[in-house]
């Protein structure tokens, strides 16, 4: 595809020598970045998957794809209502927010790549012809999201309302990419001012994880939340808040020009918005947003290294987390490997983008389980209902996966090879590191988390849960254990992302998911059969499930470096 | 005398692959020890095994009269090594992965902070205690790695091209505080391919090709035998005696 792409991009040769472009240049430096993106990991929607051994190839292909399965379940608004200038309003509220968020990650890949800097800025290559690479570059890129993303929606709209309202979508298209284009430059631009290279990095990183629980929650909620406002058959007109946003100007521009005749005087003022200022925006960014723009690009190679420590993040000394670590650790072994846990694991931009989306995605499972159904009963009366089931039981248990989550990316990094300090240092007992780190990772994101799980349970069902929550705790406590010493046996940020595990490492992650489900399960039979004695049976259990923890947590803090040697060789 | 060093027959190999092939050298208190050879000679399958990074391995070593293979912890204590390349958990300050380091080898947090800070504020890096290392160039992060190296005030010290890196001023630190540390009765183990600073700092260099030791003695009985220059004993030794007919043959590239 990337030739047929360069073909049709070169062809237009003498235009470019006419600029004062060098043809040929141009042709090798977008040649070169084409091939660079399709050997690139997809960092928006590839992340969760685990990397493939092979290296990747297609990567392109694979963001068109995606592009064109987003495209399709916009379509579910145009079934969603008969109105057309709410499904086009929810259409292009998807669409902007998505390809917003696409593109602000994989800005910082195409724009912003300082190599560029050591790479071609040496070479005898005109300011022209690099300008006029970049431009185009990014011209490419944008079109292989937004083309294959907006294809379902034209088809459908093309048949419906023919070849005009397909035209006015066309235009709704570009208008819509505009405004998103302005709205990057302009995040990129405050960004950039009040923070360094390192840090903006790490903004755009909590982008990626807002950005992956919002589409985990859209996927799950969102199609009933949409038809529950749909329920209500109001159109979008009726909601004075939607006024100032885009998409609704857009929705309206379509409706307006489709219909010029008629329609209300409000309906005119928006379409006229949506005509006008999508066009200011861009010249805003091409007048006074993009020449600063470049020059803090410029200021981005140079100042990357050497200058900026000046600049640098002070840290404050004797934080709170060495008085936690002293309180929850017994030994300096141990304490060693909970403060190093707890220091990476904050600052880890791969640990955060893989653990943090996971504590969302247990409300949001636990919300869509709580909500589905037919769909005649509203969210609102699933939520008066609630306290009368056993619902918590399933939060509480969900919650675990959050726990596994963070103990299974721990052992992650792509500073990897800096573990080679575990090795040369004189530790006795690994496993003190081990349990050191698993510890933190239980006090630093668990415990919070389980606070919140129970405030919010206590909320709905009040507080006859509290033995049910305290039984729940304990389990994941062991369950956390227990993976940590039937698959942690590595130091904390030892080991590479692009491992593949073996077959029977697969069964044993099933079987790790496999036990809270079970306990889980059993927990919930004794509270919906036994109701008289459940509350005993629950406190029972739970000095039990201690019992388990502390027999886990015994064996794992012993583990020697020849256990640790023997999980490496499987691993 | 007990040796701090002391290696018998040692042979390693991977896999049919020799690497090491009957190594046998002592080494004694307050010796810098200039460990070179070229590209692949075995120089870092040595520094591995000596750390005990390599734990597999044939033959005897024994440091401070102490079996590698019997008492790794209690020797592992005793070395202070500063790897070449070092990957750094590079999030972190200094100050934390100082105290990180610090405390694998049970010090203090108190004994860490202070000579963390003597430390690197002798390098220069004092403002910067505090700040994260992901923006700091290749030099600081070698200066922070060599302090995390000496930390625990280790009697054996192997380094792994110290200097890459540097500015000229913190060379001239560093290798003041080779010799300050071996006058005090430290054994330093000096691997590098700048030639020029090894026949300057070390007092006895050892030359390794294919795996054997081929040269042992110091600068002046090294020259005796053979150039000048430790750059063209180097050469020689190895066997490399027509180093100007490869450069011609490269620049005779451009001819074809």
């Amino acid at each position: 595809m990337n030739k047929l792409i360069l073909r049709l991009v070169m062809a237009f040769k003498g235009l470019y020598r006419g600029m004062g472009v060098d043809a040929g240049q141009l042709e090798a430096i977008l040649q070169v970045k084409l091939t660079m993106d399709d050997r690139r990991p997809r960092n928006v929607f590839g992340r969760n998957q685990p990397q493939r051994k092979k290296v990747i190839r297609n990567a392109t292909l694979g963001t068109v794809i995606t592009s064109l399965v987003l495209g399709c379940v916009y379509l579910y608004f145009f079934f969603l209502s008969q109105d057309y200038l709410t499904a086009f309003t929810l259409y292009f509220l998807m669409f902007m927010v998505m390809l917003s968020i696409t593109l602000i990650s994989d800005f910082t890949d195409v724009l912003i790549d300082v190599k560029d800097n050591y790479i071609i800025l040496p070479r005898p290559v005109n300011a022209r012809t690099i300008l006029m690479a970049r431009l185009l570059h990014i011209l490419i890129h944008l079109c292989r999201i937004v083309v294959p993303m907006m294809l379902p929606g034209l088809v459908y709209v093309s048949v419906q309302t023919g070849v005009p309202g397909a035209l006015l979508f066309c235009l709704d298209v570009a208008l819509a990419t505009l405004v998103c284009i302005f709205a990057i430059n302009a995040v990129y631009l405050v960004i950039l001012r009040v923070t360094t290279v390192e840090r903006f990095k790490d903004i755009i990183g909590v982008v990626q994880i807002l950005f992956s629980i919002l589409v985990f929650a859209t996927y799950y909620l969102g199609p009933r939340l949409a038809a529950n406002l749909v329920l209500a058959k109001s159109s979008i007109i009726g909601h004075p808040w939607f006024y100032p946003a885009p998409p609704l100007w857009l929705a309206a521009l379509w409706e307006v020009l489709r219909h010029p005749a008629g329609q209300i005087p409000l309906l005119y003022m928006l379409a006229a918005a949506g005509a006008i200022l999508p066009p200011l925006c861009i010249w805003v960014v091409i007048r006074f947003l993009a020449p600063s723009f470049d020059r803090k690009l410029g200021g981005l190679g140079s100042g990357g290294s050497g200058a900026a420590p000046s600049k640098g993040r002070s840290v404050r000394r004797g934080a709170s987390y060495r008085s936690v670590s002293h309180w929850v650790t017994r030994g300096n072994t141990e304490s060693t490997g909970f403060d190093i846990a707890w220091l990476l694991s904050g600052r880890s931009r791969d640990f955060k983008l893989k653990v943090y989306p996971s504590f969302a995605y247990v409300l949001v499972y636990f919300f869509y389980y709580v909500f589905i159904g037919k769909d005649k009963v509203s969210i609102a009366d699933k939520w008066n209902h609630l306290n009368e089931t056993h619902m918590y039981i399933l939060l509480i248990y969900f919650s675990s996966f959050a726990m596994i989550s963070a103990i299974s990316n721990l052992v992650y990094s792509d500073k990897y090879k800096a573990s080679w300090v575990y090795y040369v240092s004189p530790v006795k007992v690994p496993g003190e590191i081990l349990v050191g780190a698993v510890k933190a990772m239980l006090v630093k994101y668990f415990i919070p988390f389980y606070a919140m799980v129970s405030i919010l349970a206590f909320y709905i069902w009040g507080i006859g849960v509290l033995p049910d929550l305290v039984l729940g705790l304990v389990n994941v406590t062991w369950f956390g254990l227990l993976m940590g010493f039937m698959r942690l046996k590595k130091f904390p940020f030892s080991a590479t992302p692009n491992i593949q595990a073996g077959s029977g490492r697969f069964i044993q992650g099933l079987l790790i998911i496999a036990v809270p489900g079970l306990v889980g399960f059993g927990h919930y039979l004794i509270r919906s059969t036994l109701p008289s004695i459940s509350t005993w049976l629950i406190w029972l259990f739970t000095v039990l499930s201690v019992i388990l923890a502390w027999l886990i947590y015994g064996r794992y803090r012993e583990v020697s470096w020849a256990e640790l040697e023997k999980a490496s060789a499987e691993f | 005398m007990t040796p701090t060093v002391s290696i018998q027959h040692l042979f390693k190999s991977y896999g049919d692959k020799a690497v090491l092939n009957d190594i046998s050298l002592d080494v004694f208190p307050g010796q810098i020890i200039g460990y070179i050879g070229p590209n692949g000679a075995g120089k870092s399958t040595t520094v591995k095994i000596l750390t005990g990074l390599i734990p597999d391995f044939e033959g005897s070593v024994t440091i401070n009269g102490l079996d590698l293979r019997e008492h790794p912890l209690e020797i592992k204590r005793m070395i202070g090594y500063i790897p070449e390349n070092a990957e750094i958990y590079d999030v972190l300050t200094p100050m934390e992965y100082l105290q990180f380091i610090g405390r694998l080898y049970d010090l203090s947090a108190d004994t860490v902070r202070e000579r963390a800070e003597q430390m690197l504020a002798a390098f220069g890096l004092k403002d910067v205690l505090d700040q994260r290392m992901d923006t700091f160039s290749k030099g600081m992060k070698q200066k922070v790695l060599i302090t995390s190296g000496l930390l625990h005030n280790p009697s054996l010290i192997v380094l792994d091209e110290p200097l890459s890196g540097l500015d000229a001023n913190a060379v001239i630190v560093m290798k003041e505080i080779m010799s300050r540390l071996a006058r005090e009765g430290k054994t330093l183990f000096y691997c590098s391919h700048m030639m020029d600073v090894v026949e300057k700092v070390s007092d006895r260099i050892m030359l390794i090709n294919r795996g054997r030791i081929i040269a042992d003695g110091t600068f002046e009985e090294l020259r005796k035998n053979s150039g000048d220059s430790l750059e063209k004993i180097f050469a020689q030794l190895t066997g490399e005696t027509n180093l100007e007919g490869e450069a011609d043959k490269f620049v005779n590239a451009f001819e074809s």
